[in-house]
């Protein structure tokens, strides 16, 4: 019988993938069983190293940080949907309907632990239960510090795939310079009056992780004159309809936010912050190569995460909590 | 060997297996593959250390295969989707209490060093096997290939094994004075013993 059993699961160890999923319900039942305990000793390390003086901020500050966040987050994506429009309102004439209002549902979710080691997943106590979908819903840190993508879910629990795992496929963002306290934007290179410049102006960068929670790629400065190529002028806040003139190209620099615009990632996850610029190499051929590192801390000291799920999920069902928030 | 009291120490170590191992991995944050002691493993090399042979393959083998439904979840290639894989941490489990029961008669089992080497041992050949396994499914590449770097994976096992010495050192402590209650007979150089 020993032998039947290692002749079985030899076989099954190289087995393509689709044919283990019955396997997977296996393995959550197992990760269900292992739950209160995983928890609680993960509950116990957190309030050990909080009480050892670890990361400790003020509460009003963090919340007024979080809430700065989350603003900026909304501004922006308010500002590029905006510049979007105006430049395909030609192509998409027929189509707007199609793209009504974005509804997405915040629900605050704790968090039961890391997976195990081989990847970079987080088991998320937030379920079907509460309308997680896998791929179209995301995890926050604060709402609005992405984590990354459900790519697993069961009635109780669920599965984040972090931005910065090496299987998560390269995606593209923009590179922002953070603004400051009284709204002007700190460090761009064209030292516009106002942000809304530097999203017009903005850095584009394909990212991909590489290892030790980083990620990087090669960046694309869009030039005023390729996008203003479609006609709608720069629009918005600085009055550039007409001939503007022409303005130096921005360049990427340290401590930029990087927030994701990639219609690959659900319209939920958009202009979600990825993280900071960590560090910015000139390479040959002028091509420039940003190194970026996500915001959201150390993920063992992660107690909850904020989910951003897809509004039609969450209205189908009844009792729903959580805020919410359209963008 | 009693499977109640076996039962609840396998749950308790596979808890803080999962959930221990990222605060005491190396690296601030820790990279995956941790470095981390394993607490599981000792528990089998204890087992392999004190009961009936066929027990012993076959309680090796089941803890392996909860190793591998608990922590044998990789990522496909395209990022998208996980996979359970069963049966490389079941058959490198299988591979290590065997080796311990064919040393066991040799070594002098009442020395906590040999618990503790015993451990090392049976986590580096458990890694062996299970990332071995792994590269052949890569090689031979039935569907679509999982996130698996063979030198990255074995490199971050060894010294997990290595470090596994330090939790062997710990959970001797906590393992000798169960060992009747587990149900195994006290090693029979104590009979001699005043």
């Amino acid at each position: 019988v020993l032998t039947l059993a290692v002749g079985g699961l030899l076989i099954l160890s190289v087995l393509p993938a689709w044919m283990l999923a019955p396997i997977g319900g296996l393995s959550r039942v197992a990760g269900f069983a292992l739950e209160p305990e995983q928890a609680a000793i993960n509950w116990l390390l957190r309030g050990l190293r909080t009480a050892s003086g670890g990361e400790r901020e003020s509460e009003e500050l963090r919340k007024a940080h979080e809430e700065a966040e989350l603003f900026k987050g909304k501004y922006y994506t308010e500002l590029t949907d905006n510049a979007r429009l105006r430049e395909r309102i030609s192509q998409i004439e027929g189509t707007l309907a199609l793209t009504p209002g974005l509804n997405i549902e915040a629900k605050t979710a704790s968090v039961i632990g890391l997976s195990d080691g081989n990847s970079r997943l987080v088991s998320i106590k937030a379920g079907r239960d509460v309308g997680v979908t896998a791929v179209t819903s995301v995890a926050t840190v604060r709402g609005t510090q992405l984590l990354g993508r459900v790519v697993d879910v069961d009635a109780l629990s669920c599965r984040v795939l972090l931005i910065d795992d090496q299987s998560t496929p390269a995606f593209d963002a923009l590179l922002m310079a953070p603004i400051s306290a009284t709204g002007e934007q700190a460090a761009s290179g064209t030292a516009p009056s106002a942000p809304f410049d530097a999203l017009e102006e903005g850095i584009a960068c394909n990212l991909k992780p590489i290892g030790n929670g980083l990620l990087a790629g090669n960046v694309k400065i869009i030039r005023p004159s390729e996008r203003v190529a479609g006609g709608g002028g720069t629009g918005g806040g600085t009055g550039g309809s007409g001939r503007a003139p022409k303005a130096a190209a921005p360049q990427p620099k340290e401590q930029m936010v990087v927030r994701l615009r990639d219609d690959r990632w659900p319209a939920l996850a958009q202009m979600l912050v990825v993280g900071v610029v960590e560090r910015i190499e000139y390479r040959d051929l002028g091509h420039v190569y940003v190194i970026v590192r996500p915001a959201y801390g150390d993920l063992r000291a992660l107690g909850e995460v904020v989910l951003r799920l897809p509004a039609a999920t969450t209205n189908s069902r009844t009792g729903a909590s959580g805020g919410g928030g359209g963008s | 060997v009693s499977l109640l009291p076996a039962l609840v120490v396998t749950y308790v170590l596979f808890g803080l297996d999962l959930a221990l191992r990222p605060f005491i991995a190396f690296g601030n944050p820790p990279v995956e593959p941790w470095r981390a002691p394993y607490f599981v493993l000792p528990f089998v090399v204890f087992i392999a250390l004190n009961a009936a042979p066929m027990t012993v393959l076959w309680a090796s083998l089941s803890i392996g295969l909860l190793t591998d439904l608990i922590s044998g979840t990789y990522t496909l290639a395209g990022g998208l989707q996980t996979v359970c894989i069963v049966g490389p941490n079941a058959l490198g489990y299988l591979a290590a209490g065997w080796v311990v029961l064919t040393t066991r008669a040799i070594m002098m089992r009442r020395n906590p060093l040999t618990f503790i080497f015993l451990s090392m041992l049976a986590a580096a050949i458990a890694s062996l096997v299970a990332v071995g396994i792994l590269a052949c499914r890569q090689m031979i590449g039935l569907g679509e290939p999982i996130r698996f770097v063979g030198t990255e994976q074995l490199s971050a096992r060894l010294i997990a094994s290595l470090l596994t010495g330090i939790s062997a050192t710990v959970l001797l402590f906590a393992f000798r004075p169960l060992t009747s209650v587990f149900g195994f007979d006290e090693p029979v150089g104590r009979r001699y013993s005043r």
